[in-house]
């Protein structure tokens, strides 16, 4: 049966509202409002749906700093170690030490960043392979054992595989060191296209499904057949593979549903906020200047 | 249905759907939702209930008959205002619930619909309050509970103001508490609504007509009190007798029959 509306009467506490209003089956009671100008830091237990996301609510002045100025301090790194020649040992070393103090400060644990940034090695394994085929200049010829890998081709590879792991490193950071929704939304404050915005958003948010659906087929899967190796189990990885891939396809087309049933038509609507102090010009700056010392140097 | 007292809200005449590869999903369907009741459409699986569902607000169109909402047929002219008047809840929250927040989530709806940002916070909030979420705005959807994914999908919807709510088994997977709060919280809010469920309690205790859907085509419609106390035809199309008529009849019947 449907609910009387009542008010709350309590002028002096902040965030109580006045108007009137129904209450879901419950008494009547004041309770404290969540409003969206006051968020910060609290104790909260819920269950992450990635380990990435989880270290996000790490405390640390590097979390603290404003996403856009992080997402801006690591462009410009990535394009300074990109767009220059392959880094001298010194150079490496001293980037590598510079990156791991960043990281540290974030109270981000290294050896975990590292690993997963290393997952761009074999991708760009496969073209730093093929690359030496195609240069010339300096020869490491010792006697004709190495004829194909001159030295201008080993350095060619170490330039590729240095500078996407570091790239990866860079990009992890800020995305360890960042909430989703304030990645999002300084992505879209900096005039990033709203395609690719939403893209992120969709994948960052249903990435945590995929994994969980993935968990538990792989449970199914080890429980009926522990002992499984070699081709059979590539071919049982092989169905879980195309069985996510049909519920992943599915599930778009619901949640699309559910999209267009509330009215969308194909922008998607949007707001958010936050300040540039002080902090953030700081690490803008400093991570310009490495960029410069690199390609300068 | 009984004749038309009150007017019908959602018409379905001779409605058929038939798929791409040509299963036939519905098959001739004839269906009232009228203002003010509540229809609870139950049937076994794969009866084409979430098929029907989809029809509601346009997301699917019939292969032959027609789909009223409201006095006017769903056509691609008139399918936004079918939207907004036609609040459909899906089954999966996880579905439902894909912005970084709850409060950009139950705002989606107004926002697409053209509203102000302070009309849009209030009408938020309201819905919000309604659903008992209030202190959850600015947490992404899916570090809520289930129970409370549920009642967010339904303030996604709700906030939208609907003159129907149609939903797609509400009370699924859900534990008893977050049932008996779902339950409750659809009674309280006492609109007009047609209710898919396999749940013959919950359609008891909501609905105030029933409608029997089997293979495509709808088997039975009627009051509650007629439809829901017929064991026979209950139990031919695989569905039971809810527990508050069986307590009432002198010697109720035992077990589905295989």
């Amino acid at each position: 049966m449907s609910q009387q509306p009542h008010s709350h009467d309590d002028p002096g506490v902040p965030g109580v509202h006045r108007e009137a209003h129904r209450h879901a089956g419950q008494p009547t009671h004041r309770h404290p409002h969540h409003h969206r100008a006051d968020s910060g830091p609290a104790p909260h237990e819920h269950a992450h749906p990635t380990n990435l996301e989880s270290l996000t609510y790490i405390v640390s002045p590097v979390h603290a700093l404003d996403a856009r100025a992080k997402i801006v301090g690591a462009t410009v790194l990535i394009l300074g170690v990109v767009l220059t020649p392959p880094l001298r040992l010194a150079e490496a070393l001293l980037l590598a030490a510079l990156l791991a103090a960043v990281a540290a400060s974030a109270r981000l644990p290294l050896r975990r960043l590292v690993t997963r940034s290393a997952a761009v090695l074999p991708f760009a394994g496969t073209i730093a392979l093929l690359a030496p085929l195609g240069t010339d200049g300096g020869s490491w010829n010792i006697g004709g054992l190495t004829s194909a890998w001159t030295g201008g081709g080993l350095v060619v590879t170490w330039g590729i595989l240095s500078k996407a792991w570091i790239s990866a490193f860079c990009m992890l950071l800020v995305a360890a060191s960042t909430r989703r929704s304030d990645l999002l939304g300084a992505l879209r404050r900096l005039k990033v296209p709203e395609v690719f915005v939403m893209l992120l958003s969709f994948i960052t948010r249903y990435v945590g499904v995929l994994g969980e659906q993935l968990r538990s087929l792989r449970t199914a899967m080890v429980s009926r057949a522990p002992a499984l190796r070699g081709r059979a189990l590539l071919r049982s990885l092989g169905s879980i593979a195309g069985n996510l891939f049909v519920r992943s396809y599915e599930r778009g087309e619901r949640i699309h549903a559910a999209m267009v049933s509330r009215g969308y038509t194909g922008t998607l609507p949007m707001a958010s906020r936050g300040r540039i102090g002080p902090a953030d010009i700081l690490f803008m700056a400093m991570a310009a200047l490495s960029a410069f010392a690199v390609a300068l140097y | 249905m009984e004749a038309g007292t009150t007017p019908a809200l959602i018409e379905l005449r001779g409605v058929t759907h038939r798929y791409p590869d040509g299963t036939e999903a519905l098959r001739g369907i004839d269906l009232t939702v009228a203002e003010g009741r509540s229809l609870a459409l139950l049937g076994p699986n794969g009866a084409g209930k979430s098929t029907l569902l989809l029809h509601l607000n346009g997301i699917l169109r019939p292969t032959s008959g027609s789909v009223s909402v409201d006095g006017a047929e769903v056509t691609p002219a008139t399918v936004r205002e079918v939207r907004q008047k036609v609040g459909l809840v899906f089954q999966d929250p996880d579905d439902q619930l894909f912005m970084t927040t709850l409060y950009e989530d139950v705002a989606f709806g107004p926002l697409n619909g053209g509203a102000a940002p302070a009309e849009v916070d209030r009408l938020v909030h309201e819905a919000l309050h309604e659903v008992g979420l209030a202190d959850a705005a600015s947490r992404p959807g899916h570090h809520l509970s289930f129970g409370q994914r549920k009642r967010a999908a339904l303030a996604t919807v709700l906030v939208m103001e609907p003159r129907v709510l149609v939903l797609d088994e509400p009370t699924a997977n859900l534990d008893p508490r977050s049932r008996r709060q779902m339950v409750s919280l659809l009674a309280s809010l006492g609109a007009t609504a047609l209710v898919a469920t396999h749940d013959m309690d919950v359609a008891w205790d909501l609905c105030t007509d029933a409608a029997v859907i089997d293979d495509g085509m709808i088997v039975a419609s009627g009051p509650k009190e007629r439809i829901l106390t017929d064991a026979a035809l209950l139990e031919a199309h695989g569905l039971e007798m809810p527990w508050a008529v069986r307590a009432a009849l002198a010697d109720p019947p035992v077990t589905i029959a295989p």
